[in-house]
C-alpha cells in the first residue's frame, strides 16, 4: 500500500548520494564546507530512519508493508518499507553516523579529507538506497554502487601499492558476484515477468499453494546465494576481505559493519525466491559452516589486530549464513545486526588494544589444562554443560518459548550451551569463586539476551513478506554429517591447541593456519593475470 | 665481564644503579675491548669446529659487530621512548653519517631545499646567517667547503630545480630483490619483508594470537627455519624448492651468512656495507631485535637474534638470485654499478647535494640561536645578576617541573599568575631509580630513563598511616582487583574464542550500541583503565608507592633507611636547593591523558620511562618529609627548614590540569598555602590551553582539553614536537621569557656546583635523553616514510607492543607524521638541539673530554653548545676550541 506519510525516507538515500557525486577536487578544497554538510546530513538520516521506524512500529506494525512508487520515464524508481527495510536502515544511518564523526577528527589535517568524505557519504547513500530499493533492478544497480563507493574508499591512498592490490582483488570477486546477480535476475524476468519485490513476494506466495512449472526458476537460488557468497566474504570468495587494512579505519568500520552484511541482507530479503530451491539453502548452511571454521581458525593466529577482527569477521559472517541457510532467518538478523555494532566498536577503537591488554595482566595464572585430573576434568566439563542447560531452559520456560517450531532452533540452541558450557569451563579453570559466580550469573543473564533479540526480531520480521516460514529442512545425511563434522572441530579447536601444540601434525597445521590457507596467493595471481605487471627493462637505474 | 667495564664509565651517582642495560660504548661499539671479547669468543669456537676459514668467520663476526651496533633499538609501545635513530653512528660526524646512510637505504637526513626557502623569505634565515654557516662549514670542514661562496652554493640548488630531489639516488648498494623488482616489475621486496614480518611477528607475540607459534623459545633462525621449511608461499610465487633449501641451511646464522655470501660473490670491502644495506631493508624488525637482544643480554653473543634477522633476509635475497636471475647476465649484480663507476666515485666525500643541504641546515639553526641567544642576553639586564645580589628570600612557594619542552609553557604562566612562586626545572624521575610494581600485576613498570635499569622496587598499596589498617584492607581490595581482572579476562577469553564468539556477538551485540554512542560524543573513562580496580571511591586518594613495602622475590632490592638518605640528599644536591627551601615544595611529574591511541607511552615522560611521573613524584616527596631523613640530611649539612612541607604532584600535559597527591597528609598550618597554590594553577592551566590552542589551529581553551577524550582523536597534544633548546642555567636566565615550549630547562647556578659533579650528571644524563628526543624529532620530520612511523589512520597494531601501517610490510619505527605536521605545516622545525649552558668554560670542558659520548655529539655536530661565561658567550667550535659569538 502507497503512503504519503513515509516519503521522507526517500531522502534518506538521496541526501547521500548528492553528496556523493559532488567532485573530488571540489570536495577538497571546501573541505570545510563538506565537513559541515556530511555530518548535517548523517544526523538528519539518522532522524529520518528512527522517525519512520517509530511510524511503522506504532501505526504499521499490523498492516506490514509501505511502499511508495514514482516512475520517471519507465524507469522504476520506489521504496520497499517494511519492518526488515527500517532495521536495516536505522543500523547503517547510526553506523553512518557514528563513521562521519569519527572522521572529522581522524582524518583532520589530510589534504584529501573531502575526498574522503565523499565517498563515504556515497557509499552510505547506495548501501541505504540498496535496502530501501523495491525493484530488483535498483537493487542490483544499488549493489554495484556500493562496490564502486568501496572501491573508491580502499584506493584512497592510491599511491599504496599494496591498496591497489588489494582494490583489484575485490574488483574480481565483486564482479563476479555481479554476474551471479545479475543472471539471477534475469531468469527471474523471465519466469515471473516482473521485478518489483511485492508482485514477486504475492507470486511466491501463490506458489505454495499450487505447483510452479518454470524449471529455470530452481536456478535462481543458487545464483542468489553465489552472489550473496561474494559479498559476504564468504570462502571461497573471502579472500579480498583481509588485505583491505591499506585503508584509513573508519573505512575498514565502514565495510565490516555496513557493507558486509548485504549477502545475508539480499538472502534475508529474497527468502521466498531462495527457497524456491531447497538444495541451495542446504548448501549456503554447509559453505556457512566451513566459512565460520575456517575464519575462527585463522583468527587464532594472526598477530596484528586488525587481520584479527577481518578473520573474525568473515567466521561470523559465516555463521550467519549458515542460521540462513537453516531458515533462521531472524537469528540471522539479529547476528547481522548485533556483529555490525560489535565490529564497529572493536575497529574504530583498535588502538586500544596495549591499554586494554595491561588492564587485565594479573599476577595469578589459571591453572594449566595438564594440570588438571581426569576425574575432575570429567567433572567440571559435566557440570558446566548442567549450568548451561539449566541457564538455557530457564528463559524458555519462563517466556515459554516454543523453540522446537523454529527452523535450525536445535543446532543454535546447541551453539549456545557450547558457548556457554566452555565460558563457566574457563571459570573454573580460574580457580577463584567470584569469577565463576558471576560467570554462572552472566550465562542465566546471556540466554535471556539471547532470547530476547531473538523474539525482537522475529517480530520484525514476521511482518514482512520476506521471511518464509519454511518447513523444517528434511534433514538430510550429508548436511547433518558435515554440520556436525564442523562443529566437532570448532570446539576442539582451542583444546587441540593447548593440548596437542607441539605435535607434527599440529606444527604443520599452524603454519597453513597462518597463512590463511594460502587462497589470498590465488586471488593474487587471478588478479595479476588481468593487470600484468610491467617490467622495467634495461639498466638496473 | 663487560658489565664492568662498563659500570667504570658511568658517572658515580648511577653506582647505585645495578647494572647499566647499555652504555653508549657498547651502542657505539668504540670500547675496543668490547669488539675483543666478542671476537675472541668467536674464534675459540670456531677453532673447535672448522678449521677452514678461520680468519673469514672471524672477519664476519666483527662485520656483524659493527653492522648491530649501527642499529637504534625500539622500544615496545607499552614503554615507547623517542630513541636517536643514529645512535650507534654518533662516533662519526653528522654530514659523514648522512652520506654513509644514503650509500646504503634511501632515506635522507637534510629537508629539501624548498623548506629552507621557504625560511629565507619569511624572513627567518638572514642572509647574514648564509655567510656566517659557510664560514662555519669551512672552518670544520675545510677540504670540503674551501673556495665555495653563497651564490655558488645556492645555483647548485637552483639548477637541480629547488625541489625536492633528494630521493634521487645517491644509494650505491642495493638488494638484490630491489634489482629483481626494478628489472622485472616485480615486487619482491615487498613479498619478503611481508614473511619476515610474519615470522618476527609470530616468534615475539606478546599475547594477541590465541594459538601461538610452537617454535617461541628457540633463536629466531631456527624459528625461521622450522616456519619456512613448511611455508609454501615463495613457492606458490615462484622460488620453487624454497622449503627444501632453507632445511639445507646450517642452523647456525653466521655459518648461513658465509655460505649465503659465497653464492653472491659480494667482494670483502663491500660486504659490510652490503650487509648494512640487507639490515636496513627491515629497519624496523631490525630495530625491535635489538632492542631484545639488548635486553636478554645476548648483544655480544656470536648467533643473537639481530645476526638471525640479518640471515634471514639474505636467504631470501639468495632465494631470489637462485631462481629469478638470470645466471649469465645477472651474475655480477648488484655489484655490477658500483663496479661501472670508471673510479669516479669516493665514498668518503659527500655529494654536493649533501653539502649545500648541510650548510642550509646549520644557517637555520643559526637563525634559531641568534634569536634565542639575543632573547637571552637581554635578560641579563632586566634581573639582577645572581654574583652580586644580596641573599634574596626563597619564595613562599617552590615547583619542581620536569625539564619537557611542555613545563616551560605553564611555568611561565604559573609565575607570571603570581609572585609568590618560583618553579625549577629537572629530571622528571626526581633521581629516584626505582621500579614500581602495581598491586596485583605481573611485572614491575620501570620508572626511570630507559638507559639505566632500576635500583630498588616499591610496591603500590593503601597509603594508611597505621600499619594495622594497612594490612586489614590490603586482602579484601587486592583479592576485588585480582576477580575482576579474571573476569575481565574471561570476558575478553569468551569474545575472542571460537566456541563461544558468535553466541556473544548475539547476545550482546546490541549492547555495543550504547558503547558507539558515549565514544562518540566524548565520554570515556580516560584515566589510566584499570589503575582503580577493586579501590572504593573514598579509598582512591589513599592508593600509591608505599615505602616501606617487603622484598616480594629474591633479589628485589627494597629502599633501605641508608638508601633513602641518600636519594633524598642527592635529589637536593642536584636541584642547587640544599638551602633556600620555601614553605611549601611541589615536586610535580607529568602525564597525559588520551584514549584510543598506541602512542599513549611516548606523550608520558620520557624521563621515566614512557610512563607517568607521579610515583616518582610521591616517593621523593615521602622521602622529603621523613623526619628520620630529614635529621640524617642534616648531619651530612642539608639542612630543611622545619616548616618545609614537600607535596607530590602530576602535569597533566593534555589539558594542563594539575592534580595535587596526599593532600591529607600536609599539616593544617600548610593548607593556605595550598588552597592558594590551587588557585594560581588553575589560572595558569586557563592561560596555557589558550596558548596551546592558538598552536592548534586556533581552537579554544576548553577544546584543547577536550582533546584528550575523543577516542578518533590523532593529535591530542603536541608532545615534544618544536624541541629545539637545551638550557642549564638558573631560572633568573629565561624568567618571563617566551620561548614558545621549544626548550628543555634544567635549573643549575653553578656558583652552588663547586666541584662540577652536577654539571657533570646533568650533561651525561639529561642532556643525552634530550638529544635522543631532539634526534628522533627531526629524524621523523624530515624523513617520515624511513624514519618516521607513517600516516596514524593505516596503524595497525601488531603483537601487541608494535604498529604495522597498514596490512603488513615492515614494523615502524619513529613518529607519526600525525606528532609532527598539522596538514598544512611542519609542527616541529627539523633542528638540531641547541644546549645553551650558563657555566664556565673549563668545567664543562672537563665534562666533555672525560665523556666519550658527550664527545662525540659536539665534536660530530648531533648537538650544538654554547657556554654563557661570565656575561659572555662562547661557540663550541670542533676541536675543543670555543668562539666567542656576541657580547652581552
Amino acid at each position: 500500500m502507497a503512503d504519503s506519510n513515509l516519503v521522507y525516507v526517500a531522502i534518506v538515500p538521496l541526501v547521500f548520494l548528492l553528496i556523493g557525486i559532488v567532485p573530488s577536487r571540489i570536495a577538497d578544497d571546501q573541505v570545510s564546507r563538506t565537513r559541515q554538510i556530511a555530518i548535517i546530513a548523517s544526523f538528519l538520516g539518522l532522524f529520518l530512519s528512527v522517525v519512520a521506524m517509530a511510524y511503522l512500529f506504532f501505526f504499521g506494525f499490523r498492516s506490514g508493508i509501505w511502499f511508495l512508487t514514482f516512475d520517471i520515464g519507465s524507469v522504476p524508481l520506489g521504496i520497499y518499507f517494511d519492518s526488515l527495510s527500517s532495521m536495516m536502515l536505522v543500523l547503517i544511518q547510526f553506523i553512518g553516523l557514528v563513521i562521519v564523526s569519527y572522521s572529522l577528527r581522524y582524518l583532520d589535517g589530510e589534504a584529501t579529507q573531502g575526498r574522503f568524505l565523499r565517498w563515504i557519504c556515497f557509499t552510505i547513500g547506495s548501501v541505504s538506497l540498496m535496502v530501501v530499493s523495491h525493484h530488483l533492478a535498483m537493487f542490483a544497480v544499488a549493489w554495484m554502487m556500493t562496490s564502486l563507493g568501496l572501491h573508491k574508499l580502499l584506493v584512497h591512498y592510491g599511491d599504496r601499492r599494496r591498496a591497489v592490490v588489494a582494490a583489484r582483488k575485490k574488483l574480481l570477486i565483486s564482479r563476479l558476484g555481479d554476474i551471479f546477480l545479475l543472471f539471477a535476475i534475469l531468469i527471474t524476468y523471465q519466469c515471473f515477468g516482473t521485478l518489483t519485490f511485492a508482485e514477486i513476494f504475492s507470486i511466491t506466495e501463490s506458489i505454495r499453494q499450487s505447483s510452479f512449472d518454470q524449471p529455470m526458476a530452481a536456478w535462481i537460488g543458487p545464483l542468489l546465494v553465489l552472489g550473496a557468497m561474494t559479498k559476504s566474504a564468504q570462502f571461497p570468495f573471502h579472500s579480498w576481505l583481509p588485505d583491505t587494512m591499506e585503508a584509513p579505519t573508519p573505512v575498514s568500520a565502514l565495510m565490516h559493519a555496513g557493507i558486509i552484511n548485504a549477502g545475508g541482507f539480499l538472502i534475508i530479503r529474497l527468502s521466498p525466491l531462495v527457497s524456491l530451491s531447497s538444495v541451495s539453502l542446504q548448501f549456503l548452511a554447509v559453505v556457512g559452516a566451513i566459512t565460520a571454521l575456517f575464519g575462527a581458525a585463522v583468527m587464532l593466529t594472526q598477530t596484528s589486530v586488525k587481520k584479527c577482527l577481518a578473520y573474525s569477521t568473515i567466521a561470523q559472517m559465516g555463521f550467519m549464513m549458515l542460521q540462513c541457510g537453516l531458515g533462521a532467518f531472524s537469528a540471522a538478523l539479529l547476528h547481522i545486526v548485533g556483529h555490525s555494532l560489535y565490529k564497529a566498536y572493536s575497529f574504530l577503537n583498535a588502538g586500544s588494544v596495549i591499554d586494554n591488554a595491561g588492564r587485565l595482566q594479573t599476577d595469578i595464572e589459571p591453572v594449566k589444562y595438564g594440570d588438571i585430573g581426569l576425574i575432575q576434568l570429567g567433572f567440571q566439563q559435566v557440570l558446566a554443560i548442567v549450568i548451561a542447560t539449566t541457564s538455557l531452559l530457564i528463559p524458555i520456560y519462563l517466556i515459554d518459548l516454543d523453540w522446537s517450531s523454529k527452523p535450525g532452533a536445535a543446532i543454535l540452541g546447541l551453539v549456545l550451551m557450547f558457548a556457554i558450557a566452555s565460558a563457566n569451563l574457563k571459570a573454573m579453570r580460574s580457580n577463584r569463586l567470584k569469577p565463576l559466580l558471576a560467570t554462572v550469573a552472566g550465562s542465566i543473564v546471556t540466554s535471556f539476551a539471547y532470547c530476547g533479540g531473538f523474539l525482537v526480531m522475529e517480530a520484525v520480521l514476521a511482518t514482512t513478506r520476506s521471511s518464509v516460514s519454511l518447513q523444517l529442512i528434511p534433514w538430510q545425511t550429508p548436511l547433518v554429517i558435515i554440520l556436525a563434522v564442523v562443529f566437532a572441530l570448532l570446539f576442539v579447536l582451542h583444546s587441540g591447541i593447548d593440548r596437542w601444540r607441539q605435535t607434527r601434525l599440529m606444527q604443520r597445521l599452524y603454519v597453513a593456519t597462518l597463512n590463511g590457507f594460502y587462497f589470498d596467493v590465488t586471488a593474487q595471481r587471478l588478479s595479476e593475470r588481468v593487470w600484468p605487471k610491467k617490467a622495467i627493462g634495461g639498466s638496473a637505474e | 665481564m663487560q658489565e664492568r667495564i662498563l659500570l667504570t664509565s658511568c658517572p658515580t651517582h648511577f653506582l647505585k644503579s645495578k647494572t647499566l642495560i647499555m652504555s653508549p660504548a657498547v651502542l657505539n661499539n668504540e670500547s675496543s675491548i668490547c669488539k675483543q671479547d666478542v671476537v675472541s669468543g668467536a674464534v675459540s669456537s670456531r677453532m673447535r669446529d672448522k678449521e677452514t676459514q678461520p680468519s673469514k668467520a672471524d672477519r664476519l663476526t666483527a662485520t656483524l659487530t659493527h653492522i648491530q651496533a649501527r642499529i637504534a633499538p625500539l622500544w615496545p609501545l607499552q614503554d615507547f621512548v623517542a630513541v636517536n635513530p643514529f645512535v650507534g653512528l654518533t662516533n662519526h660526524c653528522f654530514l659523514s653519517v648522512s652520506g654513509q646512510l644514503e650509500r646504503v637505504c634511501d632515506g635522507t637526513m637534510f629537508p629539501a631545499a624548498e623548506h629552507f626557502f621557504d625560511k629565507l623569505r619569511a624572513n627567518e634565515i638572514w642572509p647574514d646567517d648564509l655567510e656566517k654557516a659557510l664560514k662555519q662549514c669551512s672552518q670544520q670542514y675545510p677540504q670540503w667547503y674551501a673556495g665555495r661562496s653563497v651564490k655558488r652554493l645556492l645555483s647548485i640548488v637552483l639548477l637541480a630545480g629547488g625541489k625536492s630531489n633528494h630521493k634521487e639516488s645517491s644509494q650505491r648498494y642495493f638488494t638484490v630483490s630491489h634489482c629483481a623488482d626494478r628489472r622485472l616489475g616485480e615486487c619482491w621486496t615487498d613479498r619478503i619483508v611481508d614473511e619476515i614480518s610474519k615470522v618476527c611477528s609470530v616468534h615475539f607475540d606478546e599475547g594477541q594470537a590465541m594459538w601461538p607459534s610452537p617454535w617461541k623459545g628457540m633463536s629466531l633462525f631456527q624459528a625461521w627455519k622450522q616456519i619456512a621449511s613448511r611455508d609454501r608461499r615463495m613457492e606458490k610465487w615462484g622460488i620453487k624448492k624454497f622449503r627444501q633449501w632453507v632445511s639445507s641451511l646450517p642452523s647456525s646464522p653466521t655459518e648461513a651468512i658465509l655460505r649465503l655470501l659465497e653464492v653472491v660473490n659480494i667482494p670483502a670491502e663491500h660486504v659490510e656495507d652490503w650487509l648494512w644495506c640487507q639490515a636496513l631493508s627491515v629497519t624496523g624488525w631490525a630495530s625491535h631485535v635489538r632492542y631484545r637482544t639488548m635486553q636478554d643480554g645476548s648483544t655480544g653473543e656470536v648467533d643473537n637474534d639481530l645476526i638471525s634477522l640479518i640471515a634471514i633476509r639474505l636467504a631470501y635475497d639468495v632465494a631470489i638470485f637462485q631462481e629469478v636471475c638470470d645466471r649469465d647476465e645477472w651474475r655480477m649484480w648488484p655489484v655490477d654499478h658500483w663496479s661501472n663507476d670508471n673510479g669516479t666515485y669516493d665514498a668518503n666525500v659527500p655529494n654536493d647535494r649533501l653539502l649545500v643541504g648541510h650548510w642550509l641546515q646549520v644557517s637555520a639553526e643559526m637563525a634559531y640561536r641568534r634569536q634565542l641567544i639575543s632573547a637571552l642576553a637581554h635578560q641579563q639586564c632586566l634581573h639582577v645578576d645572581s654574583a652580586e645580589a644580596v641573599a634574596v628570600p626563597p619564595k613562599r612557594i617552590q615547583m619542581v617541573f620536569c625539564i619537557d619542552v611542555r613545563s616551560e609553557v605553564i611555568r611561565r604562566h604559573i609565575e607570571a599568575v603570581s609572585d609568590n612562586i618560583e618553579t625549577f626545572g629537572f629530571a622528571g624521575f626526581f633521581g629516584v631509580p626505582m621500579a614500581y610494581r602495581p598491586t596485583a600485576s605481573k611485572d614491575p613498570v620501570s620508572q626511570l630513563p630507559v638507559l639505566l635499569s632500576p635500583a630498588f622496587e616499591v610496591n603500590e598499596g593503601m597509603r594508611f598511616s597505621s600499619s594495622a589498617t594497612r594490612c586489614e584492607r590490603r586482602e579484601s581490595w587486592i583479592d576485588r582487583r585480582r576477580d575482576r581482572r579474571t573476569f575481565g579476562k574471561l570476558i575478553k577469553a569468551v569474545q575472542s574464542s571460537a566456541s563461544s564468539c558468535f553466541s556473544f556477538v548475539e547476545a550482546y551485540g546490541l549492547a555495543y550500541f550504547s558503547h558507539l554512542t558515549l565514544a562518540s560524543i566524548g565520554i570515556a573513562d580516560t584515566r589510566k583503565p584499570g589503575r582503580y580496580d577493586g579501590v572504593r571511591g573514598k579509598d582512591r586518594p589513599r592508593l600509591g608507592p608505599v615505602l616501606d613495602s617487603v622484598a616480594v622475590g629474591p633479589g628485589i632490592e627494597v629502599l633501605d633507611f641508608d638508601r633513602k638518605v641518600a636519594v633524598a640528599g642527592s635529589i637536593l644536591r642536584n636541584l642547587g636547593l640544599t638551602s633556600g627551601l620555601g614553605r611549601l615544595v611541589v615536586l610535580c611529574g607529568h602525564s597525559c591523558q588520551t584514549v584510543n591511541n598506541p602512542y599513549r607511552a611516548g606523550l608520558d615522560c620520557g624521563a621515566c620511562g614512557g610512563h607517568s611521573g607521579e610515583p616518582n613524584a610521591r616517593v621523593a616527596a615521602d622521602l622529603l618529609n621523613d623526619q628520620e631523613v630529614r635529621k640524617s640530611l642534616a648531619v651530612a649539612g642539608i639542612d630543611i627548614p622545619a616548616d618545609s612541607r614537600f607535596i607530590a604532584a602530576v602535569h597533566n600535559t593534555t589539558t594542563d590540569e594539575i592534580e595535587f597527591f596526599d593532600v591529607a597528609d600536609l599539616p593544617q598550618s600548610h593548607l593556605s598555602d595550598l588552597n592558594e597554590l590551587k588557585w594560581i594553577v588553575d589560572q595558569a592551566g586557563k592561560m596555557t590551553r589558550i596558548e596551546r590552542g592558538e598552536r592548534m589551529g586556533k581552537i579554544s581553551g576548553a577544546q584543547v582539553a577536550s582533546r584528550a577524550r575523543f577516542w578518533s582523536e590523532v593529535r591530542p597534544e603536541w608532545g615534544l614536537a618544536g624541541n629545539a633548546a637545551f638550557i642549564v642555567a638558573p631560572r633568573s636566565r629565561t624568567l618571563a621569557l617566551d620561548i614558545g615550549g621549544r626548550a628543555f630547562m634544567h635549573s643549575y647556578d653553578h656558583k652552588r656546583d663547586v666541584d662540577g659533579k652536577v654539571l657533570e650528571l646533568i650533561m651525561t644524563a639529561p642532556m643525552i635523553v634530550a638529544s635522543w628526543i631532539n634526534l628522533q624529532y627531526y629524524a621523523s620530520s624530515v624523513d617520515n616514510s624511513f624514519f618516521g612511523s607513517g600516516n596514524k589512520v593505516l596503524h595497525n597494531v601488531v603483537g601487541q607492543f608494535g604498529i604495522l601501517e597498514g596490512n603488513a610490510g615492515d614494523l615502524r619505527a619513529g613518529l607519526p607524521w600525525q606528532s609532527v605536521h598539522d596538514g598544512e605545516q611542519l609542527q616541529h622545525e627539523p633542528l638540531r638541539l641547541s644546549v645553551i649552558i650558563e657555566a664556565p668554560r673549563e668545567a664543562i670542558m672537563e665534562v666533555v673530554e672525560n665523556h666519550r659520548n658527550v664527545r662525540d655529539l659536539v665534536d660530530g655536530t648531533w648537538i650544538s653548545l654554547t657556554a654563557i661565561d661570565n656575561s659572555r658567550v662562547y661557540r663550541y667550535a670542533a676541536g675543543g676550541t670555543w668562539e666567542e659569538t656576541m657580547a652581552l
